[in-house]
């Protein structure tokens, strides 16, 4: 059985991507601002840095080429919470990739234009981390569902459960 | 009106009962500090606000209108976010979205002001006749000067939605026979924002909403009364097609190949150099489009007087080309000056704003308030001194 590997550093640095040369200076400086912020979180781990695309004039063949040199990690994360956001890890271990807009599942396409890409700098980004008061609100859900299923044959017993 | 049995919840708490997380306050309050121009990194802080504050009640008072407000602001800019800020609010009173009528309809206003007084907000959209004693617009038998200044007494802030609230707009167009006023001109005692437009951008509306739950205070203003984050660039600043502006390249026509190359229409009439609005970067219907992505030039709509202010195709330099110069010379004199001026405003702009919501983060966000808790003190954060604006409408020449 071969084991799939996936390279941490995709792209052929040498090819530019269509779409770079109409702000190739933006793109630049975006990967040096990236760098840096990297550097920072290789030393604190707790580092939080987000880049909102939206607020770059950047326009929609820059993006995708910025996309394109980042390159794909290994990381794939989808939330379904009021928004669909997508978190992909890029080529670069902490640097992740955060679409968020609405969704169609079906046609497995983005909805609208509106979508918001920000690259995220973080070891793990904030959105996929679950809030302390979700946590403890889990926990008591937990405990109280437990002793339903102490005895699974009543069926009414943990139909409580989900109360 | 309010729900008494979720008054003293939280809204975390409150969503938290019917199943909707805090990472949904997490990814709204993504979109609106995007939209808001404020650092990605305070979507967290942003978030942590709105799931500790209060539902907010809200009174929306509809004059000489036509419900395009109402409209737009049912229309948010994601199907899937847009109905968290119908959660975030209690929207007590509103002619078209209540069930309730007649005599039952003013109870819940009364009822409202009462049991939110000194807390609730009050949005109005239209402008508010004046002449012959305000007999022009009546509600319930009150005309609706008297309506206003009612609901109004003990109202923590008023927030004028839509051009005719903001201005006056098309009531208060010569000859202006109703005597139509701006919303303030008639509120002097409490804070008012403006959010103009025709109708205004549904993220205007939401995120100004949205920083005052968050934040418990109002969002930092303009010399008109509009709140930067949205207000703070002209159209002009932002169109993409901008480039062809500065390379002097017009279209002459709305069918010929100049329009469908995409060019400047400047010479069509667009008023996007003297508008300040976000339409050329939110866009409308949920990120698709705006006016002149479609191929009509900006009418001015968010600007005062804009129905008095020439036709609306015709270009913003016919009225100053002098005797004896061509219009096609001053157009080109316009391009020449757009160029030299303008280039890289835009990025200039955005980095300017950028920084400066950084600094008010950075200095505001701890002494934030108490969330939920409407700043009722009325002052917005630090409010610019005359003059010291890069921006302002009258600079803009839209005085």
């Amino acid at each position: 059985m071969h084991a799939r590997v996936i390279p941490l550093v995709p792209t052929d640095e040498a090819v530019m991507p269509a779409g770079i040369d109409r702000a190739p200076e933006l793109v630049s400086a975006v990967l040096q601002e990236l760098a840096g912020e990297l550097e920072t979180l290789a030393r604190e781990p707790a580092h939080l840095h987000i880049i909102d695309l939206h607020s770059l004039p950047l326009d929609e063949h820059t993006t995708a080429a910025l996309r394109t040199v980042l390159g794909h990690g290994e990381v794939v994360i989808r939330v379904r919470s009021a928004a669909w956001t997508l978190i992909e890890e890029t080529g670069y271990p902490g640097v992740w990739w955060q679409s968020q807009g609405a969704y169609d599942v079906e046609r497995d396409e983005w909805l609208a234009e509106g979508r918001l890409d920000v690259i995220v700098v973080a070891a793990v980004p904030p959105l996929v981390g679950a809030p302390p008061e979700d946590v403890a609100e889990a926990a008591a859900r937990l405990r109280a569902a437990a002793p339903a299923f102490m005895n699974p044959s009543d069926p009414h017993a943990t139909g409580d459960a989900h109360d | 009106m309010t729900d008494r049995t979720t008054q003293g919840q939280t809204l975390g708490d409150m969503l938290r009962e019917r199943g909707v997380s805090r990472r949904a306050f997490l990814q709204f309050a993504s979109a609106m500090c995007s939209a808001m121009a404020l650092p990605a990194t305070s979507a967290v802080a942003m978030a942590q606000g709105l799931a500790k504050a209060r539902r907010q009640a809200v009174i929306w008072l509809s004059f000489q209108e036509c419900t395009g407000c109402t409209e737009s602001f049912t229309r948010s800019f994601s199907p899937s976010l847009e109905d968290l800020i119908f959660d975030f609010i209690s929207l007590d009173y509103h002619h078209t979205l209540q069930s309730v009528s007649g005599e039952a309809a003013e109870e819940a206003r009364r009822q409202s002001m009462k049991d939110n007084a000194g807390k609730y907000i009050v949005v109005v959209d239209g402008s508010v006749p004046t002449a012959a004693g305000g007999v022009y617009s009546m509600i319930a038998g009150h005309t609706n000067m008297a309506m206003l200044a009612e609901t109004i007494e003990h109202a923590a802030a008023v927030v004028a939605v839509g051009t005719c609230a903001a201005y006056g707009g098309l009531p208060e167009a010569r000859p202006n026979p109703t005597g139509a006023v701006a919303v303030s001109t008639l509120v002097k005692n409490k804070p008012v924002i403006n959010i103009p437009g025709c109708p205004p951008l549904p993220q205007a509306m939401v995120g100004t909403l949205t920083h005052i739950l968050s934040f418990g205070k109002l969002p930092e203003l303009d010399d008109l009364g509009r709140p930067r984050a949205f207000f703070g660039e002209s159209i002009h600043d932002r169109c993409y097609r901008r480039p062809f502006y500065e390379r002097g390249l017009f279209a002459k026509s709305f069918d010929d190949q100049g329009a469908r190359e995409g060019w400047c229409l400047f010479e069509l009439g667009c008023k996007g150099p003297v508008t300040y609005n976000a339409c050329a970067s939110q866009k409308w219907n949920g990120g698709v489009s705006f006016p002149i992505q479609s191929g009509h030039g900006c009418i001015g709509c968010s600007e005062p007087k804009f129905w008095d202010r020439g036709g609306l195709y015709q270009p913003l330099s016919a009225s100053t080309v002098l005797p004896g110069t061509s219009r096609q010379a001053a157009l080109g004199m316009a391009a020449a000056a757009g160029a030299a001026l303008g280039a890289g405003a835009a990025l200039w702009a955005r980095q300017r704003q950028k920084a400066a919501a950084g600094e008010r983060q950075a200095a505001g966000e701890g002494q934030a308030g108490k969330p939920g808790t409407s700043d009722t003190s009325g002052k917005p954060d630090k409010p610019d001194k005359p003059g010291k604006s890069g921006k302002s409408g009258e600079e803009a020449g839209t005085k």
